[in-house]
């Protein structure tokens, strides 16, 4: 449908790409470690052309949809550019994926070909060498019907959907490059700051705060293969400072390593996204470092929304700071919140030029956003336009016709003597249709019983948690966020 | 230091409270079982984790994959190379 227009506007995201690379004549432009491997904007183009020759040698329709599931960050960094080259569209992908989950993305995005960096050679693939990059396999894959995208998509991010079913978020060149400039506006971001990228560049948040603005804006950066410590001590030695976006967990870990407070102080500016940031784990950073940790909200629909801002750590639960320049936030009244805080809280809206084109998924029309998204999650704003989030409206338990959201009952939980982290979930009961659960880690000794006292006293009785488990740590996934499905399971004894 | 035998019980015992593995006790986890990959189910999030683990309590400090690979590939692995970096200490 739209392959014609994909192709026509690719090759200016590329021209944008080789123009920022070609005025970026410093030798360590790009650093990457463990290599070390320094390489200036004209040597990476150079290897971003490498790489367009090589894929160019396997012969596919123009304005390919390609599904991308490469792990290896330099590998992607090369790659993504080098498929615009060719005016392809690249489906950025996890490349951890389970092969069930792999086979869903295919079937969901039905892409020309995969392009993954696996060391094994699926039949019918072509191998891309590109010393020192690990070895590529592309392979080209046959279907009846191709993934319909709107006109102007130039990448297609992937993000997990309702049910289990992956979703597609279709991007124009115009939105990533808006995306990029919120961003470093923002923050300061420059050609002589330099960013650490330690999360996936895969992953919208990785993608929008390090991969594009280092392509399109030329600012330097250090790639690490691992956010292993001594990769981190080897690039803090070198910098004095780096703009370092994290998840909590990245942070708890590297507050619990052995790299040092002077060097950890080097991380600046220092966001946090990915899930909520436990007030802890700012004001140990900011103890620590002496510089704040600031919580960083944005959305794969709509790329960076809001970050902190305050020079000293102010971080508060819930808060996620003020909209970045460039991005306007309405809070719209729900339903759900029409008997309670309507007036106060709203669904979050976001406007801005960085709003991705829609949701896009094989054998559907696309389902646009036209430059407004609506996000699931609820929200407040203080008098100085801090958005402060209270609860994700598909988070929201209906007890009996009772709406409770889990972030309050989380709120209330977590204050609790003794509690360091709680989760609470929806569990299913054949009377009220659901109920709410609790799970916590907490200190030794600490007790259910005393709890629930406190949750009675705090809460009003159908917010109290039915079912409440103690554990001695939370169930994560690979990317570090908490294993609902499987915490899930614990709390139904299934 | 302890010897080869003991270090590998407490090499497990490590693994099991770091990566706070409640239903895995150290005696069921082999001295060649793979970490990763094996029937341990661990992931990248364990990897990190059992990295700054080990840099913290053995003052081994991993700093590719390719070195992650092979010092964590086992019990017998990592506790050779504890064994090894300690006595060229």
């Amino acid at each position: 449908m739209s392959a014609l227009r994909a192709r026509e506007s690719s090759p200016d995201l590329f021209a944008l790409v080789q123009r920022r690379l070609e005025r970026s004549p410093r030798l360590d432009f790009l650093q990457f470690l463990p290599g070390p491997l320094n390489l200036s904007g004209p040597a990476l183009l150079a290897e971003i052309r490498r790489a367009s020759d090589a894929i160019s040698r396997v012969r596919l329709p123009p304005g390919a949809r390609i599904l991308v599931q490469i792990s290896h960050p330099l590998a992607l960094l090369v790659t993504l550019p080098a498929l615009w080259n060719l005016g392809y569209v690249p489906i950025l992908s996890e490349a951890s994926a389970s092969p069930s989950d792999q086979q869903s993305r295919l079937e969901q995005f039905s892409p020309h070909a995969v392009l993954q960096d696996s060391q094994e050679a699926p039949a019918g693939s072509q191998s891309i060498f590109l010393p020192p990059l690990p070895l590529l396999r592309l392979l080209p894959i046959a279907a009846r019907s191709r993934l319909p995208l709107p006109t102007e998509t130039v990448l297609v991010r992937t993000t997990s959907g309702s049910a289990g079913r992956p979703r597609g978020v279709a991007l124009s060149a115009r939105q990533m490059l808006a995306d990029a400039r919120n961003i470093s506006g923002t923050l300061q971001l420059s050609t002589s700051t330099r960013s650490l990228a330690a999360i996936p560049l895969s992953h919208a948040y990785g993608f929008s705060t390090l991969l594009t603005p280092c392509l399109f804006l030329g600012i330097p950066l250090v790639l690490l293969e691992h956010p292993f410590p001594e990769l981190l001590r080897k690039a803090l030695g070198r910098h004095q400072a780096l703009f370092f976006p994290g998840v909590p967990l990245l942070f708890d870990l590297l507050l619990a390593s052995r790299v040092s407070d002077n060097l950890l102080s080097r991380l600046s500016p220092a966001v946090s996204a990915g899930a909520p940031l436990p007030c802890e784990t700012a004001r140990k950073f900011a103890e620590r470092t002496g510089n704040p940790l600031r919580n960083f909200y944005g959305a794969s629909e709509c790329g960076a929304i809001s970050c902190e801002r305050s020079p000293k750590n102010g971080a508060r639960p819930g808060g996620v700071g003020a909209p970045l320049k460039g991005v306007r936030v309405a809070l719209e009244p729900t339903r759900e919140m029409s008997r309670g805080a309507a007036g106060r809280s709203g669904r979050i809206v976001v406007r801005g030029s960085a709003v991705a084109l829609g949701y896009v998924g094989a054998g559907a029309r696309p389902r646009l956003f036209r430059g407004r998204f609506q996000t699931c999650d609820l929200g407040r704003k203080d008098s100085a336009g801090r958005i402060f989030l209270e609860g994700r409206l598909d988070r929201m338990i209906n007890v009996g016709g009772r709406k409770v959201f889990p972030e309050e009952v989380e709120r209330v939980l977590g204050g609790a003597p003794g509690v360091r982290e709680v989760v609470v979930l929806s569990i299913a009961d054949s009377l009220r249709g659901e109920l709410v659960a609790a799970a916590v880690v907490g200190v030794h000794g600490l007790r259910e019983a005393t709890l629930l006292r406190y949750c009675r006293k705090h809460l009003t009785a159908y917010r109290v948690p039915r079912r409440l488990l103690l554990l001695p740590a939370l169930p994560r996934t690979a990317r570090g966020k908490v294993d609902t499905a499987r915490l899930h399971s614990l709390l139904t004894g299934r | 230091m302890p010897d080869l035998l003991q270090l590998k019980q407490e090499i497990k015992s490590f693994i099991v409270k770091r990566l706070r593995l409640t239903d895995v006790s150290p005696e069921s986890i082999g001295d060649a079982d793979p970490l990763f990959g094996g029937g341990l189910d661990l992931d990248s999030v364990d990897l990190l984790d059992l990295v700054v683990g080990v840099e913290k309590e053995y003052g081994i400090r991993i700093a590719s994959a390719a070195e992650g690979r092979e010092i964590l590939a086992s019990v017998n692995s990592l506790a050779e190379h504890i064994s090894r970096s300690h006595a060229s200490a």
